[in-house]
């Protein structure tokens, strides 16, 4: 099966600091991924790549077969296939509704369609009671399913998650992972994660990636990683005792 | 004290029975302040976005460029467009001078610095992430622009109304460069001055009554918009 995006020997540079160091990974359809790793390792830095709003220093970024760097900038049909959902989400000064109708509108659906789209999201983010609140009178466990839903609502192929839990109280957490887990068993997207939540990774991701200082240290089935790590970085970070 | 008395009491009567030349005056005011204010949006707002989105060599300058024109006298606006505008100017071929046009010119260059400071420091205060976010959810560019001026939507109408405020009340430009003709282009702030210099105060405090109302519900309007944008 062929990769849906897939990073090659990418180098990652801003201001002469080196944030990525030849990281080579393949990411596949219908998988879910954790990526894992101390602060500053640079798992931000290469989720805005997968993402395609930023351009590797070198190497290659290929998504869904082509090169990225060649379509650069006109990367946006791309990237109109990736959904994005970061820890703290920013939602528009608007409706809940208005907030998951706008990727809808920018990718110029028509209207009847976006209608049913976003009726259908509100029910499976159980959202109905909150459809014409504003935005900002959301708790943070509301505000981040509403994040989620607008993320999915173009249909992604792939769905890019920057730490989505880390703000949230364990219930609101395990509603999200509820939510989250349904996503994939009904649309089958990939989904790459970020999380510090070693669990969260066992609960959720089939391969789990190790990032430390830029480097990819180890990658593998997520249960394999977590309990016969094959690297001492790797052995030393699921410990708690690495130093950075 | 009896010619401030005489004044008011004829000053309301031309209120209250609408006199058509006082209200002509009101509304060639309103025209071509409300149509230089329209125009100086326009341009104010179009460059405090790209002042806030693009970064550009002289971007800094610009931004104390529009800081500084905003205290621009009007004397000295009026001046250089008469001298601009003037049959012997540069472009005096196009007979501008003396009319409705030259006296909208003159306003949009005085209130297109106000808005543009204003729209500045209203889309920097945006979110930085609202651009971000915008992108990343599929939106082309231009989208994803218009999203940071929706955000900043009441800072910005309120730079709008500013702007408005400080045209309408405005006279030396406009006077320069409009003549204050009878009828074309002759405005309220015009009207005052040639009224009170005739020693006919009836007109004069008519229009001071509108404009200062005026005045008062443009600045009504703007607190409410800022307690909006606060909440």
């Amino acid at each position: 099966m062929e990769p849906l995006i897939s990073l090659q020997a990418v180098n990652l540079q801003r201001q002469g600091i080196s944030i990525l160091t030849d990281v080579t990974f393949s990411f596949y359809p219908d998988r879910i991924y954790s990526i894992v790793g101390p602060n500053g390792a640079g798992k931000t830095s290469l989720l805005r790549l997968l993402a395609l709003v930023d351009k590797p220093t070198a190497g290659q970024v290929v998504f869904q077969g082509t090169d990225i760097a060649s379509l650069w900038p006109a990367v946006l049909e791309r990237r109109r296939h990736i959904g994005v959902v970061s820890q703290h989400p920013l939602l528009f000064t608007a409706t809940v509704t208005a907030n998951l109708t706008l990727p809808l509108t920018w990718r110029r659906w028509p209207r009847l369609q976006v209608r049913r789209r976003v009726r259908e999201l509100l029910g499976e983010f159980r959202l109905e009671t909150l459809a014409g609140r504003l935005a900002s009178r959301l708790s943070g466990g509301e505000a981040q399913k509403v994040a989620l839903a607008r993320a999915v609502a173009p249909h992604p192929h792939l769905l890019l998650l920057d730490e989505p839990t880390a703000s949230l109280d364990p219930r609101n957490t395990l509603e999200f992972e509820t939510l989250l887990h349904e996503l994939h068993q009904r649309r089958h997207l990939t989904i790459i994660l970020i999380t510090h939540d070693l669990g969260q990774a066992a609960r959720l991701s089939q391969e789990l990636l190790f990032l430390h200082q830029g480097r990819l240290v180890e990658s593998g089935p997520t249960s394999r990683v977590l309990s016969r790590p094959e690297k001492e970085l790797t052995r030393l970070f699921l410990n708690r005792q690495l130093i950075v | 004290m009896d010619t401030i008395y005489q004044g008011l009491l004829q000053s309301f009567r031309l209120l209250l029975s609408f006199d058509p030349e006082l209200y002509a005056i009101i509304f060639r005011s309103l025209m071509i302040s409300g149509t230089a204010i329209l125009l100086a949006s326009l341009g104010g707002i179009s460059l405090g976005l790209v002042i806030t989105l693009r970064n550009f060599p002289g971007r800094r300058l610009l931004i104390n460029l529009c800081n500084t024109c905003m205290g621009l006298p009007p004397v000295v606006v009026g001046l250089v467009l008469y001298l601009i505008l003037s049959r012997s100017g540069p472009l005096g071929a196009l007979a501008l001078l003396f009319t409705p046009i030259a006296m909208i010119i003159a306003q949009t260059i005085l209130a297109t610095p106000i808005v543009a400071a204003l729209a500045i420091s209203a889309l920097v205060s945006v979110d930085p992430r609202v651009h971000d976010t915008a992108l990343m959810l599929g939106a082309t560019d231009r989208q994803a622009a218009w999203m940071v001026v929706r955000e900043a939507r009441f800072a910005l109408l309120a730079a709008v109304i500013a702007g408005l405020g400080r045209v309408i009340a405005e006279v030396g430009a406009v006077l320069m460069v409009g003549g204050n003709i009878a009828g074309y282009t002759r405005v309220m702030t015009t009207a005052i001055v040639l009224e009170t210099a005739k020693g006919q105060f009836s007109l004069a405090i008519a229009l001071g009554l509108v404009l200062i109302s005026l005045s008062f519900l443009i600045n009504l309007l703007l607190n409410l918009l800022q307690g909006r944008g606060r909440g």
